[in-house]
This record gives structure tokens, C-alpha cells and sequence, in this order.
């Protein structure tokens, strides 16, 4: 009497269980990704890196100040509305200056001095209006003094 | 004459090309999922900046959180003494200096970013810069956000 059981003519690995776990994944991942809102960057150098071997070039330097209720003037001159976040006046003169240095042929520089007490997205506009005019050399007048 | 053609024994579809497809993007997804992972303080509220750029290379970076004063972490709240936040610890100002400066003896083309709150005050930015300074960096990024309404968050 045979008793082996016969050969199943189809040995299939089941596909549907691995299907919905992988569904799953990828749906969780894709969803994980979206919620982290993506980071730009607005990048700044400090001064003081300069080699001295290299002959120096004197930049055209500009300073922009920051007061504490977001007013920002350049060469004492006011620029935009303390509301104001695109600086379209800012933006404007700052293109004139990049343009101004570059027929001169020096680096356009632009140190921003905000006072203590000026908000962190007031600085950033400034630094936005300076990426807009398309000014690389940005530092911040931070003096050496413990306040 | 009959001219149907027989019925096919069975009618299935192939799920071989979607079984490949899903599992690249499920790795591409969990890649990405991976690489975002920085040290991210949920406190920060980053400023908007449109003309930021979105950076391609993430490594080399040294990440200092700055929140407003008061603003409870990492086990209590920023203070004037120790207004900022490395990797969810508090951190005074000579420790952000040594911080930075061990960072950098490992890795030579470190730059710092500093993620400030929008509400944050500028004499505590200035204190972060300065330490940089002091830390021998001179390469610092501000971190941004392109919209406000761009991707989730409130």
C-alpha cells in the first residue's frame, strides 16, 4: 500500500502576505518623509579666515543694522517697513552695491549688525534679501565683548 | 465552423514588474526616511527664507539648537547660562566651545548649523557665533524654511 502522499503539481510560495506587508512599508516610509518638513540653508562666513601670504584685496564693505523694533538701515538710510519680510527696497540697493563692486572689481561684503534684542526672523529676512541680491560674503558684527 | 478561440485555463495577472517596483521604492523611501535624520529639536521654530537653498550634502554638520529663553528642554529650560541644545542636552557657552572644538579635532571640514527659533534673540546667536569663533569654525549655516505651508507642521 502506497502511502506517500503525491507530489502537489504547483509548489507555489504564497505572494499576497508579503505583498500587503510591503504595501505597508512603503506606505508608513512614504508618509514619515512628507511629514519632516524639508531645511533650507542660509549660509554666512565669519571674517578672519583670510591668508596673509595672499595679496589683500580691500572689499567694498557695506554695514546693515538691525534695531530692536526691526527697522534696517543701511548707511543710516531706512529700508521697508519693520513688517515687511521680502525687503523689496533692500533687495533693490543691494543689487546696485553687488553690481557697483563688481564693475569695480572687488568682492561685494555685507556685515549685518543686529542689536541684542532683535528677533532671530528679522535677521534672516536680511540674509534672505542678501541671498536675493545674490551677495555671497555675508558676516555678522559680533564684537569680542561678554555682554 | 467554430472560430472562438479556448477559453485560457487560467487568467492570471503577473505581479512580478509590481512586486520589483514597490520594493525599489520601498528601499528609496527608507533611505531617505534614514538620511534625514539629524539632530532635530522639535521645539525649533525655524524663521522663512525663500531664496534659501536646500542642501544636496548633509554631512559634516554640527547641529546647535537655539529656542528662546525659558523655553523647556532637555530635562529644564534655557537659560542666560545655558541657552543652548546639543544632540536634546543644555549647554553653556564654554561647553559649546568644547563641544565644537572636539567635533572638529575628529573632523577637520566641520561646519555648524545653527537651527535658532525665529523668536530668538539675537544676543544669544551672537554668543553661539562667537564660540564658533572661539572653536576655530568660521563656516555657519542658519537653518530655514522655504513656505510656511510647505510640507507638514503647523
Amino acid at each position: 500500500m502506497k502511502l506517500r502522499r503525491q507530489p502537489d503539481p504547483k509548489a507555489e510560495v504564497a505572494m499576497t502576505p508579503l505583498i500587503d506587508c510591503v504595501f505597508l512599508l512603503l506606505v508608513f516610509f512614504m508618509v514619515s518623509t512628507t511629514f519632516n518638513k524639508q531645511e533650507a540653508d542660509i549660509s554666512f562666513a565669519l571674517p578672519g579666515t583670510a591668508d596673509q601670504a595672499d595679496a589683500v584685496e580691500i572689499p567694498d564693505e557695506q554695514i546693515i543694522q538691525i534695531t530692536e523694533n526691526g527697522n534696517v538701515f543701511l548707511n543710516d538710510l531706512e529700508y521697508d517697513a519693520p513688517t515687511d519680510s521680502d525687503m523689496p527696497e533692500l533687495v533693490k540697493t543691494l543689487i546696485l552695491f553687488r553690481q557697483t563692486a563688481e564693475a569695480n572689481k572687488v568682492p561685494a561684503m555685507i556685515t549685518i549688525a543686529p542689536e541684542d534684542n532683535v528677533k532671530q526672523q528679522r535677521v534672516v529676512d536680511v540674509l534672505n534679501a542678501c541671498t536675493a541680491a545674490k551677495i555671497a560674503n555675508v558676516t555678522f558684527a559680533v564684537g569680542d565683548d561678554e555682554s | 465552423m467554430k472560430l472562438r478561440p479556448p477559453a485560457e485555463p487560467e487568467a492570471t495577472i503577473d505581479m512580478t514588474p509590481m512586486i520589483d517596483c514597490v520594493f525599489l521604492l520601498l528601499i528609496f523611501f527608507m533611505i531617505a526616511a534614514t538620511m534625514s535624520k539629524v539632530d532635530l529639536t522639535p521645539e525649533v521654530k525655524l524663521p522663512i527664507a525663500p531664496k534659501a537653498a536646500i542642501p544636496e550634502d548633509l554631512r559634516g554638520r554640527g547641529v546647535v539648537n537655539i529656542v528662546p529663553l525659558g523655553t523647556p528642554a532637555g530635562g529644564g529650560a534655557t537659560s542666560e547660562a545655558t541657552p543652548f541644545i546639543i544632540a536634546g542636552q543644555l549647554v553653556d557657552e564654554p561647553g559649546l566651545v568644547k563641544a565644537i572644538a572636539d567635533r572638529r579635532a575628529t573632523e577637520p571640514d566641520l561646519r555648524v548649523y545653527l537651527r535658532v527659533d525665529r523668536n530668538a534673540e539675537f544676543k544669544i546667536v551672537k554668543r553661539a557665533i562667537r564660540a564658533c569663533a572661539h572653536a576655530g569654525i568660521f563656516d555657519l549655516i542658519f537653518g530655514t524654511f522655504q513656505s510656511e505651508s510647505a510640507g507638514g507642521g503647523p
